[in-house]
């Protein structure tokens, strides 16, 4: 098992420069450069040709591709992701100063849905065909089906702006400075109600017909029915047998959902205000920023890989016949 | 060079029945007798977070926003559209226009304290010349000077290579930054360009990334001192969420967009907390044609391409008649502007004469007109995204049809289309220019401009209009300068390298707790002393917290 765990990180390593090689020539090779685009913003003036050259000189924009890339790969060797063409402060910086908000958000969410959507389904599958299976199916549907910005919308004009009960934008309020630290943290709570919920719904109605399904299939397999006619208790069924085994499918769901933490929350931040990660990453794709971009599909990628690899061991852990060697 | 392609960005527009601030300016509420109240909070709107608050970088509306209330310049514009000392005492012009002037005020000090003097000025043009710093926004006010001069501690004289009538101008754009916190090797990280330290009314708070950014009163203003104790600017991209912040006395002014003014800005309501100004900024929308291609090389068949294009009917459909249609490149508001050239009528018929008399005929009887063997076939590219540009298009390739000509829509995403139209590698383009009030346009028609350096994007040539826009820069008197630039607007007219469209105005709600809101021809915030001397109401004052 640790042989395979270590095999598997040193397999880490080749995969995430594939990756990063991928994404360098992609944003690089994308149509825009970079110095034009900051001009494209610009109030009133166009610079002249020599300090545009002395532009893509500061940007390092002036060498090949190639030599970009390795440049870009020693600084990442000390996990320096460089400046940000946009203001030039350290990329790490300017993550870090934002991912505690998304993350915040996101594993707040994944945590609710979790905790509903599991016996939620699991309920579902047994009573299945019972009057509550198909009220929570149909609802779940609807949920599911309902765009979360217009939702977002909609609770921002009833309780922001005609009840006037909750905070619709930001993470904080303006004089959250002042404020003692109880106070601050109920503050935080109530922004933190609306984002939450239309982040949650979805995923919520998501992950509880995924158990639902995932749960029917174990319930009529052999050795359920052996313990039905064994006479054991519905509870100890349900837990031990039926509960454990429908675990394997959950962990890749959780592995394929751990890195939609800090990118699953892109529209809802836009729409709340939401000082996080997502805002940062559309930004930094349209004016072509590269190093924050790299930055970010670096985390990710890291994400990503990491999150397979811990669904793969956990299978181990919840599915003693899985043995790796 | 200090034009923008703001690619319909006021994609939207006009619609209330008052037209407030056109020509002349206004004050919002009549003026009371007694001193306005001390105190109270303004909220304000950003629609994007700012990237930095370093006078020398920054390059968007927004940094402009907040730092025009940190940053005094020398001189500037007052709501007249005149140019005056604000942090300069005085200025004066040699008589060879070569060598301005500037006197500084006595007692004028930095935020900090520390007094602000001719060093600073010069360490301020200094760093804008740079060529290791992107100072985009204003490096190109000053392309023609030669160096800065010192005379004293508050005189310092600007000397320029060659007689540049755009000069002051030019210095009324600069205000400088202080030399003892921004001289440190690295000044495009230093520390205080997200805590800067100005010379304005206002002193910088506090920047909460994507959040808030707050400025303050200052108490030492060298000139009365604002009323407001402070003003707020709240990050809100989303324009839906921004309007319900307005609704609910979270935010106290906003732009709107067309549909926002028209349908959701009505209630009694919200008229009665809110005053609504609509006002013409100086930009306009325009169809560039390629004046190299092999269609669009004729003036005649460029004015056809004009009277073809119903810009009164679009006008009316999408912007509920509230667009003013421009027949020349300079901003409606200023002396500069033509206003006896009319724009090109509708008139389908008489376009198809003019494309008859530049040899464009259906000679093979397909439908479609051809000369020479070529098809009279051309792209159109439009930016993906750009509605108002997808609309444009559509009403122009009907009407062509009709006309025996066909037009291809091609959308491209931002950068793409950026770099074809720099490049000049289109047929025809819809686009918009942000004007500087300066309405010197060397950069957009001199032929010398043209592709792959220049803003001459459709390579338009015409060696009279060279010849006026030389002038033009050399001219320092406003009578003869006008007389010019009259010249060139009925010249380009007459050309047509652009189908001139229309100006969108731009739409404001301001909540009238606030007083003492001027609103000049080209809104509230783009003169001296802008929103300085706002104030809030003493009965509706309370009603906040």
């Amino acid at each position: 098992m640790l042989f395979y765990t270590l095999r598997r990180l040193v397999f880490l390593i080749p995969t995430l420069l594939g990756i990063t090689i991928v994404t360098f020539f992609i944003i690089s090779l994308a149509p825009g450069d970079p110095v034009e685009l900051i001009q494209g913003d610009v109030l009133s003036s166009r610079i002249s040709p020599e300090a545009y050259h002395e532009m893509l000189r500061l940007y390092g924009l002036d060498k090949p591709i190639h030599v970009r890339y390795f440049i870009w790969l020693k600084r990442l060797m000390t996990l320096d992701f460089g400046d940000s063409f946009l203001d030039h402060r350290p990329v790490l910086t300017k993550i870090l100063e934002r991912l505690p908000a998304t993350l915040l958000l996101n594993i707040l969410s994944l945590i609710i849905s979790l905790l509903v959507a599991v016996p939620l389904g699991l309920y579902s599958a047994v009573r299945q065909h019972s009057l509550f299976d198909k009220i929570n199916g149909t609802i779940l549907y609807i949920l599911y089906s309902l765009p979360e910005f217009w939702i977002a919308l909609l609770l921002i004009i009833l309780f922001g702006v005609k009840l006037k009960i909750l905070p619709f934008y930001g993470i904080e309020s303006v004089n959250a400075n002042q404020l003692g630290f109880l106070a601050h943290t109920w503050d935080r709570i109530l922004h933190l109600l609306m984002p939450t919920f239309c982040l949650t719904y979805g995923s919520l109605a998501f992950l509880s017909r995924f158990v639902r399904g995932s749960t029917l299939e174990v319930i009529h397999q052999d050795y359920v029915r052996t313990a039905w006619a064994k006479g054991l208790d519905e509870r100890s069924i349900v837990y031990k047998h039926v509960f454990k085994n429908t675990l394997i499918p959950m962990l890749t769901l959780l592995g394929m959902l751990l890195p939609t933490l800090i990118s699953g929350s892109v529209i809802l931040e836009y729409i709340f205000s939401w000082p996080g990660i997502g805002n940062l990453f559309f930004d930094a794709v349209l004016s072509r920023d590269y190093p924050t971009v790299m930055g970010l599909s670096f985390i990710s990628a890291v994400l990503v890989l990491i999150s397979t690899l811990l669904a793969d061991i956990l299978y181990a852990w919840a599915d003693p016949r899985i043995a790796y060697r | 060079m200090r034009l923008l392609m703001v690619m319909f960005l006021f994609a939207v527009l006009a619609l209330s029945g008052c037209s407030k601030g056109d020509n002349d300016t206004k004050t919002a509420q009549t003026a009371s007798s007694r001193e306005p109240r001390r105190g109270g909070t303004v909220l304000r709107h950003l629609e994007s977070e700012c990237k930095t608050l370093n006078w020398v970088l920054y390059t968007s509306l927004y940094e402009d926003y907040v730092l025009g209330l940190i940053y005094d310049n020398l001189l500037d514009y007052n709501e007249n559209q005149e140019i005056i000392p604000v942090l300069a005492k005085s200025y004066s012009i040699s008589d060879d226009h070569l060598r301005i002037t500037v006197t500084l005020n006595d007692s004028i000090y930095w935020h900090d304290g520390v007094p602000i003097t001719s060093e600073d000025v010069k360490f301020t043009m200094d760093k804008i010349r740079d060529p290791a710093i992107p100072a985009l926004n204003k490096q190109g006010y000053f392309d023609k000077l030669d160096h800065v001069e010192i005379v004293d501690d508050k005189t310092v004289v600007f000397v320029w290579k060659e007689p540049y009538a755009p000069s002051l101008h030019a210095l009324a754009q600069l205000a400088p930054i202080p030399k003892h916190i921004y001289d440190t090797e690295d000044f495009l990280r230093n520390p205080y360009n997200r805590k800067p330290v100005g010379s304005g009314a206002f002193k910088f708070e506090e920047w909460r990334t994507s959040q808030i950014i707050s400025v303050v009163r200052n108490e030492n203003y060298y000139k009365k001192p604002a009323y407001l104790d402070r003003i707020i600017f709240k990050i809100i991209p989303d324009e839906s969420v921004a309007l319900n912040a307005l609704k609910a006395g979270e935010l106290d002014e906003m732009r709107v967009n067309q549909i926002q003014w028209e349908r959701q800005t009505n209630d009694p309501g919200f008229l009665e907390n809110f005053e609504k100004y609509i006002y013409y900024v100086p930009t306009y929308n325009y169809i560039g044609w390629n004046c190299r291609s092999v269609w669009f090389k004729d003036k005649l068949v460029r004015q056809a391409m004009t009277e073809l294009f119903d810009r009164e009917t679009i006008n009316v459909k999408l912007y509920s008649g509230y667009a003013k249609l421009v027949s020349g490149p300079f901003y409606i508001n200023h002396w500069s502007y033509d206003k006896s050239v009319k724009p090109w009528p509708f008139d389908p018929l008489d376009a198809r004469r003019k494309l008859q008399t530049a040899g464009w005929v259906d000679h093979d009887g397909d439908g479609t007109l051809d000369k020479d063997g070529i098809k009279f076939e051309f792209e159109f590219i439009i930016k993906s995204g750009s509605i108002t540009g997808q609309q444009y298009a559509q009403v122009l390739q009907e009407e062509c049809a009709k006309a025996g000509i066909v037009v291809q829509i091609r959308m491209l995403e931002g950068a793409t289309f950026f770099e074809k139209v720099d490049k000049g590698e289109f047929d025809a383009c819809a686009l918009a220019w942000r004007l500087d009030i300066d309405p010197d346009i060397f950069d957009t028609f001199h032929s010398s401009q043209a592709p792959p350096m220049g803003l001459n994007h459709g390579f338009y040539s015409n060696p009279e209009v060279d010849k006026f826009l030389e002038m033009g820069r050399v001219e320092f008197d406003q009578k003869k300068r006008a007389e010019i630039y009259h010249q060139v607007h009925r010249l380009i007219h007459e050309d047509q390298p652009y189908t001139f469209v229309n100006t969108v105005p731009e739409k404001r709600p301001i909540n009238k707790r606030i007083k003492n809101v001027v609103i000049s021809a080209d809104g509230p915030f783009s003169f001296h002393p802008g929103s300085n001397y706002w104030y809030i109401d003493n009965n509706q004052a309370q009603a906040r917290k």
